[in-house]
């Protein structure tokens, strides 16, 4: 009864003034607004592409003033943030938009008369010349080759698995979902013998590549992603700490900056078995990157399986080991590159593997519903409570 | 200096009031479904985005790029998502006006796309936080 006590000992207009204010801040969770209070504008800008057959979308938003001098400041040593004008924001995202594109061109493999180097490589396979190619794809393949590098490191089994020398394979099983009729097994053995990254010769200092092995062709789609998503990122960043946004490329998603309020960016994992559900969310840090393989992003149904688009390079067929795999680096790329191998690996293999790599932490639903992480982000997932799941204790 | 009748009466109701709303927001803050706008294209990953992470008002418009051009979409938070402008000669998804339920859809056709609101199970639905992205 203190508080009563208390409450009696206070003016009538007072007690009316506090029963006033009190009611306010009751209401001010967002259905009134007491004082009609006007948001701040800030420089805002977002835009929607469709590029490598994904909605891609770029957020970027400045900071509101006073985030924005207080992160300044410990940014530029005391020095107050430069503020990007409105102006400035969209050039960023044009741009970031554009380099995307860009990466997208020169690695395209259907499109008809772009000439891309994967096309123009493919066509040229076997005849022993040497193209002129992009940096970016010299680089895409050269990556390729160290991440294996690093995994084989730990793993000696993860030696290959992602492979970019599956085009006639990815073909073939893209026919599958057309037309709905698995492929016979002599014409997957003869994909595969059109397939061997040994067969890729870089020259990186002539700006060239080769393929030596007639008829075949490269395919980046594991990949180019996630190098499209850093490559841009790395442009936004040019906005500098007063800016915050994201990149949102469907199965990769990439972070800018620091969130106004300082909390971390909450991002939602889709439900492998009810893609109109989720399943967790989980927290980023900024500039980190968070990319998903999955069964149930390109597949078809035939006879009760599910025939989806992550092969094996040994056996040329889908892979059953996992429903999704989320990788999270701060390297576009490098999510991206192991969230399919970690997919193409049994699932305690890749557990092994990805707790020994760097800047890696990676979730798992496996196919047999068992739900895991990494050490480092498994305190960072707030899993939904859902049938047909288990938690791995 | 004490209370009268009357004033007790008044601070029951004021009280009794802040009381009901602090207990809808505690509720509603523990909601169970996330609506999430997804835009997508025929032969393209279709893309979800939290409603709750959109840039709001005018100006958080923003361009969708379409086979014709693209539309111009923008959310305010009273009324829904809506289609302010639009390249094709009909204008038939501007007309379409606000969507802000889940299951309500706008499409352009020439543009070739479908936006929609769906809503999806959030389990960080604790009235913490909000979603910034669903990966799909």
């Amino acid at each position: 009864m203190t508080a009563i006590k208390g409450f009696r000992g206070v003016t009538k207009t007072y007690m009316k003034k506090a029963a006033f204010v009190f009611l306010c801040v009751a209401l001010s969770g967002g259905l009134i607004s007491c004082g009609g209070a006007e948001r701040a504008k800030v420089p805002s800008f977002s835009s929607t592409r469709f590029l490598m057959d994904t909605v891609v979308t770029i957020r970027l938003q400045v900071i509101p003033g006073n985030q924005a001098g207080r992160l300044g400041a410990v940014a530029g040593g005391g020095q107050p943030a430069a503020v990007p004008a409105q102006e400035e924001l969209e050039q960023l995202v044009l741009a970031a938009f554009n380099r995307m594109e860009e990466i997208a061109a020169k690695t395209n493999r259907h499109d008809p008369g772009q000439g891309s180097d994967l096309q123009r490589l493919a066509a040229q396979a076997g005849d022993g010349s040497w193209l002129e190619v992009s940096r970016d794809t010299l680089f895409i393949q050269e990556e390729v080759e160290r991440l294996e590098q690093e995994a084989a490191a730990v793993l000696p089994a993860a030696a290959g698995l992602v492979d970019t020398s599956l085009g006639k394979l990815i073909d073939l099983w893209m026919g599958v979902r057309e037309t709905k009729v698995l492929p016979r097994q002599e014409e997957i053995e003869a994909a595969l013998a059109l397939s061997g990254m040994e067969y890729i010769e870089r020259d990186w200092a002539g700006g060239k590549m080769r393929l030596t092995l007639a008829g075949m062709g490269l395919d980046y789609g594991a990949v180019a992603k996630g190098y499209a998503v850093e490559e841009a990122g790395r442009i936004l960043a040019q906005a500098g700490p007063a800016v915050y946004g994201i990149i949102d490329a469907g199965g990769n998603i990439k972070t800018i900056g620091q969130k106004p309020d300082g909390s971390p960016w909450q991002i939602g994992l889709t439900d492998p078995l009810k893609t109109k559900e989720l399943l967790a969310s989980i927290e980023l840090a900024p500039g980190q990157v968070a990319a998903t393989s999955g069964d149930y992003q390109r597949y078809e149904d035939i006879e009760g399986r599910r025939y989806h688009h992550i092969l094996s390079p040994g056996e040329g067929w889908p892979v059953w080991y996992s429903h999704s795999v989320t990788a999270i680096s701060s390297g576009g790329l490098k999510a991206d590159y192991y969230s399919t191998l970690l997919f193409l690996l049994p699932a305690q293999d890749a557990l092994e593997l990805a707790e020994s790599i760097p800047d890696l932490e990676a979730i798992w639903v496996t196919a047999s519903g068992e739900l895991f992480a990494t050490s480092g982000i498994e305190d960072y997932i707030k899993w939904q409570d859902k049938s047909g799941y288990k938690l791995r204790d | 200096m004490g209370l009268g009748k009357t004033d007790k009466q008044i601070l029951a109701v004021i009280l009794a009031a802040a009381l009901a709303l602090l207990a809808f927001q505690y509720f509603s803050g523990h909601r169970s479904q996330e609506l999430v706008l997804e835009i997508s294209r025929p032969g393209a990953e279709r893309l979800r985005m939290p409603v709750s992470s959109l840039p709001q008002g005018e100006q958080g418009r923003w361009h969708v790029e379409g086979a014709a051009g693209g539309v111009y979409l923008s959310y305010w938070p009273d009324q829904g998502v809506h289609v302010d402008r639009a390249t094709c000669p009909d204008q038939a998804c501007v007309k379409m006006g606000f969507i802000n339920k889940a299951g309500q859809s706008i499409v352009c056709v020439p543009n070739e796309i479908i936006i929609r609101l769906i809503a999806l199970e959030d389990p960080a639905g604790q009235g913490e936080e909000e979603l910034d992205g669903v990966l799909k």
